[in-house]
């Protein structure tokens, strides 16, 4: 009993002459992550996935990219369609060929384009020669199903009218009620470091991460101030976070003027957007961030009372975005610098190193949803996809053709077949004879 | 007696088409035909069929077209179409007859051709002719070509000269090749009416085309495009420095057709400054690929030798630029083959619109779904000549990265 005391007084006094000096903790940097960082193909895999099928890429320069990426939803909301216009630019005088990897159903030259594109199982093909700038512009279909868990967003509809679902081009009588759901799905793992920062010089980050983000910049290291690398204090360590691309969505639903006037005045009631009602009908508008510190979903929720109403127009525009300011918004102080002048104790170095990897690979992995369907040229291209959504159009029904079909007996075939052959005989049998 | 006989032929006929048709090519050889106007244009046809059975031996040389277990060595047969298509459908239908798994086509006659061979389901590959419609991948899914379309001949044409201010006088023969020219130049010249001064039509059995020449001199042009026969080419060049016009020549392909420097000869400075379009025979990659086939084709043929000497008494040779073409398209029914593992005639050509070769020049040859064409149009190129030889020219983006083929010792 007097060892354990006395082992333990020891310990007691051991601890706390090491709380008085704190212990000493090797530094070592880290890198913040970059758009590079999110690229995830690895080189030569064209050859090793498709060998002599294969086409590497070959670029005489740097390449710009710009897509329109066209959704048509069904009447639950989710794709029916999706059809890509990609514009790329080419730079500097060379042979290049590439692919784009889709899948494509089926792929067509846009007006201006200086070739023809191919096709392969699914993937476009470019090849050709650069004078000095080439413009390569195709349209392509994509397959709705197989698109769905690649699309940066997750949207569902309803319309009903007394309780019973609407179709697109049928007439809204009754109690109203559209519900709209769009919900940022593009979360993914990411191995992110993590570690006990140097508060003084996180601080500094962190401030010229939320300038950047202020001005609606997307923060990026090694400008505006932002570092490089930062230190960390002692051990690193990778932890897998989930990590969601920011994104800007605006539109409206638009109900025609005709049935706009059927909608009961004072009776439209809607909830995640803004209702204004004009001459060429009634708007039901809305303008989010999803993600990057703003809510990831947006739900609207309509009602009213209509009468002979026709079924809405839905205009919609997904960008990828900067995360919000508010991401990074000091705690207490009007900047981070002076939160840690101020009140060192109410913000931790870990915590902050993990909101400054948090932000930049959130602005990191916006690469991946600003060429949709990927730029030939990944690290130093610049690209920018636009997503515009649209409801389906209501069908305009064929008359089915009447297909007239003659079924014949296969036996009465055969039968025939020799009465010919025997016909034939007889008749070269008599000729040798005569 | 005799009637008897020809009545025991008949039925005998009768009933082996009634059969199942046996291949007549054996269970281990994958016979290539070569239609080609050897008789009338033998330089085509020669330098083809040269390509092609280049080709073969280095696949056969390899160990032939691996199925499994099974090899499949290939073998190659000239049918000779003398630019007639009736003849060339004819041929055709021997290939069908014989099993061909591929045709090498120099183009005479595909309209009608075609039907036969994709019913047969074999893949005819047109190493030749450029002409617009022969190739088209939903309506002749069995027709492919690799040599540069006239399409891309007529708008990098279009690109080069019309930013010079040039009047264009273009003259074009009556044969297939000088009609096919006129609908590419149109075309392409259509949207730069301002850059022609005239388009004349030449007779192909024209004893002399000087008053063509005239013509063209009247309209003001102040440079000629010629789309014809070789044969006509020289003609025309001979009309023109003959007369002391000193205008600028251009030409498509036949204008490096060894036929104009024979028949020049005798005046080589007419040649100097002609300017022709056609395939580059290097790529991005350098020299080296197309040197590693021109030497493979000198060993097994020797050089082609052109028949003229340079000022300093050296022979001129021609580099084998127009038998890359067939050799590659055979290089890649190998791939296909290959890849479909298996000889069925539809599965190969599924196939070919999945595999690429590197081809001769070092470019990747290959064909897609929505294209059957295995030269890029960007890859036309312009030489000019100068004492019998031609190099690349310098005022045109592309034509200024090749290097130079020596045609001399």
């Amino acid at each position: 009993m007097r060892t354990y005391r006395l082992g333990a007084a020891m310990g007691a006094l051991i601890f706390a002459s090491a709380a008085v000096t704190g212990p000493v903790l090797a530094s070592s940097k880290v890198h913040l992550p970059t758009r590079k960082d999110a690229s995830t193909v690895a080189p030569g895999a064209e050859t090793i996935l498709n060998g002599n099928a294969a086409i590497e890429t070959q670029l005489p320069g740097r390449v710009e990219d710009e897509e329109l990426i066209k959704l048509v939803l069904g009447e639950d909301g989710s794709p029916a369609a999706i059809i890509v216009d990609q514009r790329l630019k080419l730079h500097g005088v060379g042979d290049f060929s590439f692919k784009v990897p889709g899948p494509a159903q089926d792929v067509q030259a846009l007006p201006g384009s200086g070739q023809q594109p191919g096709l392969r199982k699914g993937s476009v093909i470019w090849q050709g020669f650069s004078a000095g700038k080439e413009i390569l512009a195709a349209r392509m279909p994509l397959f709705p199903e197989q698109e769905r868990t690649r699309l940066p967003l997750d949207t569902s509809f309803s319309l009903q009218a007394d309780g019973k679902p609407v179709a697109p081009g049928d007439t809204l009588d009754g109690d109203l009620e559209l519900k709209f759901t769009v919900a940022n799905s593009t979360s993914s793992l990411t191995a992110v470091k993590v570690g006990e920062g140097d508060k003084t010089e996180l601080a500094s980050a962190l401030d010229a991460i939320g300038a950047e983000l202020k001005k609606g910049h997307r923060p990026a290291p090694g400008s505006a101030g932002i570092p490089k690398e930062v230190t960390v204090l002692g051990g690193l360590k990778a932890a897998p976070r989930f990590i969601e691309v920011p994104f800007h969505v605006k539109g409206e639903f638009v109900f025609p003027a005709r049935g706009a006037a059927a909608l009961a005045e004072g009776s439209i009631e809607a909830e995640g957007a803004e209702v204004v009602t004009r001459r060429d009908g009634v708007h039901v508008r809305f303008d989010s961030l999803l993600g990057g510190g703003e809510p990831s979903a947006l739900s609207i929720h309509v009602r009213g009372r209509a009468t002979g109403l026709e079924y809405p127009k839905l205009e919609m525009t997904a960008l990828p975005a900067a995360p919000s300011f508010e991401e990074v918004r000091p705690p207490r102080a009007s900047s981070w610098q002076k939160q840690v002048a101020d009140d060192p104790g109410a913000v931790s170095g870990k915590k902050m190193l993990a909101l400054i990897m948090d932000t930049l690979w959130q602005t990191a992995k916006l690469t991946r949803f600003d060429a949709y369907l990927g730029n030939p040229d990944r690290f130093t291209g610049e690209s920018s996809s636009v997503y515009v959504y649209k409801l389906a159009a209501p069908k305009v029904t064929a008359a089915t053709p009447v297909v007239l079909t003659l079924e014949v007996s296969p036996w009465l075939t055969v039968a025939a077949l020799l009465a010919l052959l025997l016909l034939l005989f007889d008749l070269t049998l008599l000729w040798s004879l005569s | 007696m005799r009637r008897v006989s020809i009545v025991l032929v008949l039925l005998l006929s009768l009933g082996s088409a009634c059969s199942d048709p046996a291949p007549k090519a054996g269970s281990g050889t994958l016979l290539i035909v070569v239609n080609a106007p050897f008789s009338k244009a033998p330089y085509i046809g020669d330098t083809i069929f040269k390509g092609v059975t280049l080709a073969i031996d280095e696949v056969n040389a390899s160990g032939g077209v691996k199925l499994g277990d099974a090899s499949y060595t290939l073998e190659a047969e000239k049918m000779d179409n003398g630019l007639s298509p009736q003849k060339a459908l004819s041929n055709v239908r021997a290939a069908v007859s014989k099993g061909a798994a591929a045709i090498v086509d120099e183009g005479t006659g595909i309209q009608a051709s075609w039907a036969v061979a994709n019913e047969a389901h074999i893949p005819i590959g047109i190493v030749y002719q450029g002409g617009e419609g022969l190739v088209d991948p939903q309506e002749k899914p069995n027709v492919f070509r690799i040599t540069p379309t006239d399409h891309g001949i007529a708008y990098r044409l279009a690109e080069y000269i019309e930013p010079k201010g040039l009047k264009v006088a273009f003259l074009h023969d009556d044969s297939d090749y000088g009609e096919q020219g006129d609908i590419a130049f149109d075309d392409a010249f259509g949207r730069i009416s301002h850059a022609v001064s005239a388009k004349i039509t030449v007779p192909g059995n024209a004893p002399d085309v000087s008053p063509q020449v005239l013509e063209a001199r009247r309209s003001d042009a102040t440079a000629l495009l010629v789309w014809a026969r070789s044969s006509v080419v020289a003609e025309i060049v001979r009309a023109t420095r003959s007369s002391g016009w000193d205008v600028p020549i251009y030409t498509a392909p036949t204008g490096e057709d060894p036929l104009v420097r024979q028949q020049l000869s005798d005046h080589p400075e007419w040649i100097d400054g002609l300017v022709f379009a056609s395939g580059r025979m290097t790529a991005e990659k350098g020299p080296e690929p197309f040197l590693n086939f021109q030497a493979a084709y000198e060993a097994k043929f020797g050089k082609d030798q052109v028949g003229v000497k340079t000022s300093g008494d050296k022979d001129v040779f021609q580099p084998p630029d127009y038998a890359m073409y067939p050799y590659d398209f055979v290089k890649v029914v190998a791939a296909a083959v290959t890849a479909a593992q298996t000889t069925d005639g539809e599965k190969v050509i599924a196939a070919l619109n999945q595999v690429d070769v590197q081809g001769a020049n070092g470019d990747e040859r290959g064909f897609n779904e929505k294209n059957h064409e295995g030269v890029v149009d960007d890859d036309v190129y312009f030489a000019v000549f100068h004492d019998m030889v031609f190099t690349p020219i310098k005022d045109d983006p592309l034509s200024s990265t090749l290097q130079v083929i020596p045609q001399t010792d």
